[in-house]
């Protein structure tokens, strides 16, 4: 009996083992890390993209390169390669150079993503797209929204 | 006995460690984007020089679709509304009842359904003017996607009793296979849209 009574009064509340909380937090950043993608280019660059219902996810092996269209306010286009703005006329040497910096079995996967301001007129983005076709660069994917329902 | 006792490490103070960690996270979740790139993808043709002609499409193979710069639409030259487009595509596409209006049919062995016959010779050819707006262009082009996921998704009910999202990386395979997309992005502003 009296071992008994002396048990109970050692009975005290455990503290809670805080060490294994980084542990789990870094396995949350391992998740995060491995579940998402580094944002590229410009999200912020004032285009408007259209909307879309049937859209369809980029590979995740793709090479992607962003080129951006977007009137600059005095009606005249602009056209940027990921960050630099280029010339329609420098765009298939541009893309050329892009395409061979790649290594050869690698090249099938270089996307151009175009991300195109809902106003524009399909003069222009037919330009660009005739310029892809004499750089070889082939696969295209009209960047759009998904739109609200 | 007590100079030994005072020997003992002080433990280190590793709670600070998970809001160190946190801050990390919120970093990458800030930097991070879960959603990729979305988008309607197409495939270019090859550059038209010498050795690269393009192929000769008879007429029942293909279908023309047309927008003007007011948004309007013609389908192999006829105006068709909008709202009808889909419904127009993938009558093109399916060819259920073998019309010889339509694209030709051939005997084609596809994984999982055996020997088909299916319409793999169309295609759709999407031209526009300059002044055509690019909101209209994905329009049409996303109602194309469209015709072409509810055929797939029509044939994986019929056939699985499914929706094609619900499928097998193999059924969904043979179901593309069954279904496949000839958008053509060539020649945006062939004449002859318009008859």
């Amino acid at each position: 009996m009296t071992h008994r009574f002396r048990k109970e009064r050692r009975l005290k509340l455990p503290s809670l083992n805080f060490f294994a909380i980084p542990n789990i937090v870094l396995l949350l950043v391992f998740f995060f890390v491995a579940s998402s993608h580094i944002r590229q280019g410009n999200s912020n660059t004032g285009v408007y993209m259209p909307l879309a219902s049937e859209l369809q996810h980029v590979d995740k092996r793709a090479h992607v390169t962003y080129i951006t269209i977007k009137s600059n306010g005095a009606g005249q286009n602009i056209i940027f390669v990921d960050k630099n703005q280029v010339p329609l006329s420098m765009l298939t040497n541009v893309m050329k150079a892009r395409r061979a910096s790649l290594e050869p079995d690698e090249r099938q996967y270089l996307v151009v993503s175009l991300r195109v301001d809902k106003d524009m007129t399909m003069g222009v983005i037919s330009d660009v797209k005739q310029a892809l076709r004499h750089a070889q660069v082939l696969n295209i994917c009209y960047a759009a929204m998904p739109e609200q329902q | 006995m007590r100079l030994k006792r005072s020997h003992r490490l002080p433990g280190i103070d590793a709670l600070s460690t998970a809001n160190i960690v946190f801050l990390v996270m919120l970093f990458f979740i800030v930097l991070c984007s879960t959603n990729a790139d979305t988008g309607i993808e197409r495939r270019l043709p090859p550059a038209i020089d010498a050795d690269n002609k393009p192929e000769k499409i008879a007429p029942r193979n293909l279908l023309c679709v047309y927008i003007t710069s007011n948004d309007e639409l013609y389908c192999n030259g006829r105006l068709t509304a909008f709202g009808d487009l889909r419904a127009f595509v993938k009558r093109f596409v399916d060819n259920p009842s073998n019309n010889p209006g339509l694209p030709e049919k051939s005997k084609v062995a596809l994984p999982e359904f055996g020997v088909q016959y299916i319409t793999d010779k169309h295609v759709i050819s999407v031209q526009c003017e300059r002044n055509t707006k690019y909101q209209a262009y994905i329009d049409v082009q996303n109602e194309l996607n469209a015709a072409y996921n509810d055929l797939r998704n029509e044939l994986a009910l019929r056939t699985w009793s499914k929706n094609f999202d619900n499928l097998t990386e193999s059924q969904q395979l043979a179901v593309c296979q069954y279904y496949p997309i000839h958008i053509s992005e060539a020649e945006p502003f062939l004449k002859g849209g318009r008859q």
